[in-house]
């Protein structure tokens, strides 16, 4: 089995705010393998895009800080690079896509620039191969006419086609690990489709991993191959995604699979899950969804005790005390 | 149909009662300047307040067996080409200073609110009258126009509050307006319109009180203005007149340069007295601006 | 059933100005003829994607903006152009429920406040207003002690229950609601939805439900109406129109949406719509969504199509060419499968 691309161990990360010290990462595990779809659950205040930002050491320090943990891309550390050596991997070994393009467009030069700027950056080509090459890449991501649009500026762009721009940034220098964090979620129905087409294109070409960021579970079902689902800074459950789907092992995932209205079934009454996701600023020594657990039972020992994130086999894990009370036969 | 909230996450387990104004105070009370701005602004007041306990001269009473006399075991801080006390000088014109300073500045907010908020809301043309003729009076050097003034009207202590007043509203016109516009659009404001909320009712229950912030900001830094413009009207001989002592007139014995470089207790303590406080009101001013900050409160 | 609310073709033009003399160059039309009936106790769906001119539609209703053109009939009554005072009295049976549960309650008020401005501005806070406050806050699932806190103390779920209960306060029978759970979270939908539901039950309320959630609408409304570019393209009952759209851009909709079943995914015929909307200011002659349709011929450019009965109680498409599928069930719709 070859060595997974990426490297999370015990990632833990803190937030100072005004009113105490928030843990947005408790200790956070999991591996990426090469050319591998996965796909990060959670709702706000989960954790998961904080995760996708430490990754790439796009955190502001303060008021984040690292705790303690380890990023490994291919067996090097990231965490505590110095600058200049993660620019280096950032753009061409690793690159993210944003829920807003307009973090990553700067307003005030012409989108071919901006690309051929980024392969520049990684490469030796010259300025009229990268912006030969910027205008392939807006062409790969499905622009029409492409080498007019380079000239364009990204106010003239409408929101679905900024975002295709900057995927086109993203996969310039060919990454083995794209991040997506929350690349549909500001956009209309018809757009994100047309998105999430893209980033299937763009792992094809690049043959690169992808890590999805999203709280949409039908994007998840579409997009993925491995779930790992998020909660107040822990993940909670970690499976393929048909097993997720078909047989949750965290009362979490269930709560939520219960209480979506699907498009697909008539109306029945959905099952919410009560109470809201908890405040990040003291975290109870017990498991975080305990108050609002249908499997808890009053039973003590969730409130007492933190559940590790341990494996079930084939390749699953879930952090929960009773999770075998799950398993249906 | 009630659903019980699991107990840590209903409000009660949440720190501190919330209310905007305690956060407020929270932020302001994180600004060291700003409290010594407090410290040094209420010393001032108490002592100009309370004068007549802390000095037994007159500071209107001349003597001219001791004309411009330094610093002794009698007069404190020395006496003046008049023979006049400077402490007790120093100690009265302090209340003049501080009149004029305070309300100018309320009527210069007072005008200035109004005609933002009628801005704001009228929108249209009379937005447009109004936001011009702001301009027009920010376009005069404020400084000549009250000379011209003072020289029509005869100096007087009225006068200077008038025209201090009416000449800075438009600061905070242009700010009352700016928050009526925005306001405008806020979801909040439309769902009292949902309700049937008249004009009156949202300018009192939510212009008002959205509003107060800032104003008390831009209010703030006006009492300094105001102090500011009194001094160089006093000082030019067109604002208190002598015999009353104001800190600006002290000053105006030391446009001769004897006195500049052999009587320093002439000219230093009423300038060291403006420059302290109208420090310590922009300190304070700076304080509420970052307590009170919009873009905190929603 | 009878009718409580009816919208006739109603219009809703921005005036584009330009030039020094900021004179009007175009409008946009964000809303379009538009027409539908809302009936006792029932909850009609509003949904489109942005810039269809849902938002702008809910607005009209509650007469927070003023039609172009067309009528709004509350209870036989047209109140379209009605005075102000009559209009404030209208107001105490067709209340709004606003999308951001965090700009729509004033930061500067209680929880108490809120609820009760609404007694307040109508004078009806007098006579036992304390104690209605409570109850709402009740009804909704809130605890009546939390009161006195400000609303930036509530949970986003919580906040939008507080925005509801302040629509109940004057105890109206039709509730506009504007992407009620967009704003919160996956798993807090569920329980605002729930109090939707169980409120509707309770007091008899009739709904006009807008949304871009094609999975919430289907569980919430009776009826949906599907809206692009200011225009009413597809209007047939919930269960007509999952099970059989006849419009293609209700069928490229449906088919656009994710479905959270790993099975399914790549199973189903998902039509990838090309292009971006066309601007509202311009919007293309004859049918608005031909620029965008597999099907379009030249008549679809030189005529616009009406809403023309289809198999179906009272189910209405606007196209030339409507053809129902079951899109949902995996259905072929376009001829020309224009998927990735």
């Amino acid at each position: 089995m070859s060595e997974p691309l990426l490297v999370v161990d015990d990632l833990a990360v803190e937030f100072k705010t005004e009113d105490g010290i928030a843990r947005a990462l408790d200790g956070v595990s999991f591996e990426i393998n090469a050319g591998e779809t996965v796909a990060i659950v959670g709702e706000s205040g989960s954790g998961k895009s904080v995760t996708a930002l430490s990754v790439l050491g796009l955190l502001r320090q303060p008021p984040a800080s690292i705790v303690r943990g380890s990023v490994r891309l291919r067996g090097t550390e990231l965490l505590g690079m110095s600058r200049r050596k993660l620019g280096e991997i950032r753009g061409k070994d690793a690159a993210m896509v944003f829920q807003d393009p307009m973090t990553a467009l700067n307003p005030v030069h012409r989108i071919g620039k901006q690309i051929a700027e980024t392969v520049r950056l990684h490469s030796d080509l010259g300025k009229k191969e990268a912006m030969a090459r910027a205008v392939d890449l807006l062409g790969l991501v499905g622009m029409a006419q492409p080498a007019a649009r380079a000239r364009q500026y990204p106010h003239e762009f409408s929101g679905g086609m900024r975002q295709r721009a900057m995927i086109a940034m993203a996969i310039a220098n060919d990454p083995s690990l794209l991040i997506a964090d929350e690349p549909t979620t500001a956009l209309d129905v018809t757009i994100q489709a047309q998105v999430l087409n893209l980033l299937r294109t763009a792992q094809q070409e690049t043959g690169a991993a992808t890590v999805l960021i999203t709280h949409d579970l039908g994007v998840v079902a579409e997009m993925a191959e491995r779930v790992l689902v998020m909660y107040a800074g822990r993940i909670v459950e970690r499976a393929d995604v048909r097993s997720l789907f078909r047989s949750p092992r965290h009362p979490y995932t269930v709560g939520l699979l219960e209480s979506i209205p699907r498009l697909d079934s008539e109306a029945q009454a959905l099952t919410p899950i009560p109470g809201s996701p908890p405040s990040l600023l003291a975290p109870p020594p017990g498991c975080p969804f305990a108050p609002r657990c249908a499997l808890r039972k009053g039973r003590s020992r969730c409130v007492e005790e933190r559940p590790a994130l341990v494996s079930v086999g084939d390749g699953r894990a879930t952090a929960c005390h009773f999770s075998e009370e799950l398993v249906h036969v | 149909m009630t659903e019980s909230m699991p107990a840590d996450l209903s409000p009660e387990a949440r720190p501190a009662l919330r209310s905007p104004g305690r956060m407020a105070l929270r932020r302001f009370l994180r600004h060291k300047l700003a409290i010594a701005g407090v410290v040094v602004l209420l010393l001032v007041v108490l002592v100009t307040v309370f004068a007549p306990l802390l000095t037994a001269y007159d500071p209107t009473k001349v003597d001219l067996s001791h004309v411009r006399k330094p610093p002794n075991a009698d007069h404190v801080l020395g006496t003046d080409g008049s023979g006049r006390d400077v402490f007790a000088r120093m100690l009265y014109a302090g209340r003049v200073s501080l009149l004029v300073g305070v309300f100018s500045a309320l009527l210069a907010v007072g005008v200035g609110t109004l005609l933002g908020a009628i801005a704001g809301i009228l929108g249209g043309w009379v937005d447009s009258v109004i936001m011009r003729a702001a301009d027009i009076f920010l376009s005069f050097p404020v400084l000549v126009v009250m000379i011209v003034i003072a020289g029509i009207l005869g100096p007087s202590v009225t006068t200077m509050v008038v025209a201090i007043g009416v000449f800075t509203w438009p600061e905070a016109g242009r700010v009352v307006r700016g928050v009526t516009l925005s306001l405008r659009e806020r979801e909040f404001v439309q769902a009292s319109q949902a309700f049937g909320a008249r004009t009156r009712w949202l300018i009192v229950h939510h212009v008002l009180p959205t509003v107060l912030n800032q104003v008390v900001v831009v209010a703030t830094l006006a009492v300094a203005t105001g102090i500011l413009l009194e001094a160089s009207l006093s000082f030019l001989g067109l604002g208190v007149q002598p015999p009353q002592p104001s800190w600006g007139n002290m000053l105006t014995d030391a446009q001769r340069l004897t006195v500049i470089s052999q009587m320093p207790w002439l000219w230093l303590p009423p300038g060291i007295a403006v420059a302290i406080t109208v420090l310590s009101v922009n300190f304070v001013g700076d304080g509420l601006r970052d307590a009170l900050d919009p873009r905190e409160a929603s | 059933m009878s009718e409580v609310l009816r919208v006739e073709g109603l219009t809703k033009h921005f005036p584009i100005r330009g030039g020094v003399l900021r004179r009007q160059r175009g409008a946009v039309q964000a809303v379009d003829d538009v027409s539908f009936a809302l009936h006792e106790g029932e909850t009609l769906g509003l949904v489109g994607e942005s810039g269809c001119g849902k938002t702008t539609t809910s607005r009209l209703v509650v007469r927070l903006l003023e039609p172009t053109a067309g009528r709004v009939v509350l209870r036989g009554e047209d109140i379209t152009s009605v005075g102000r005072s009559r209009l404030r009295e209208i107001r105490r049976d067709l209340q709004i429920v606003f999308q951001d549960p965090y700009s729509s309650l004033s930061p500067r008020m209680t929880v108490h406040d809120l609820v009760a401005e609404p007694l307040r501005i109508q004078g009806l806070y007098a006579d036992g207003g304390q104690a209605k406050v409570g109850d709402l806050l009740e009804m909704v699932g809130l605890q009546p002690e939390h009161a006195n806190r400000y609303a930036h103390e509530f949970s986003g779920g919580q906040r939008q229950r507080i925005g509801i209960a302040r629509a109940l306060a004057l105890g109206p029978s039709i509730l506009v609601l504007d992407e009620p759970v967009s704003a919160l979270d996956v798993s807090i939908r569920a329980q605002v939805i729930n109090q939707l539901s169980t409120l509707q039950d309770e007091l008899g309320l009739a709904y006009l439900f807008v949304s871009h959630d094609l999975s919430v609408v289907r569980h919430v409304c009776d009826r949906v109406a599907v809206m692009y570019l200011g225009k009413i393209v597809e209007l047939a009952s919930t269960k007509d129109l999952y099970a059989r759209p006849a419009h293609p851009y209700t069928q490229a909709l449906l088919s656009a949406i994710p479905i959270p079943d790993p099975e399914q995914a790549g199973k189903r015929e998902r039509v990838v719509l090309t292009g971006d909307v066309p601007s509202a200011a311009d919007p293309p002659s004859g049918c608005r969504f031909r620029t965008r349709c597999w099907k379009a011929q030249d008549i679809c450019a030189a005529e616009e199509p009406p809403l023309l009965p289809q198999s179906g109680e009272d189910h209405v498409a606007a196209c030339h060419f409507p053809s129902a599928a079951d899109v949902l069930a995996g259905e072929q719709f376009a001829p020309a499968v224009l998927t990735d």
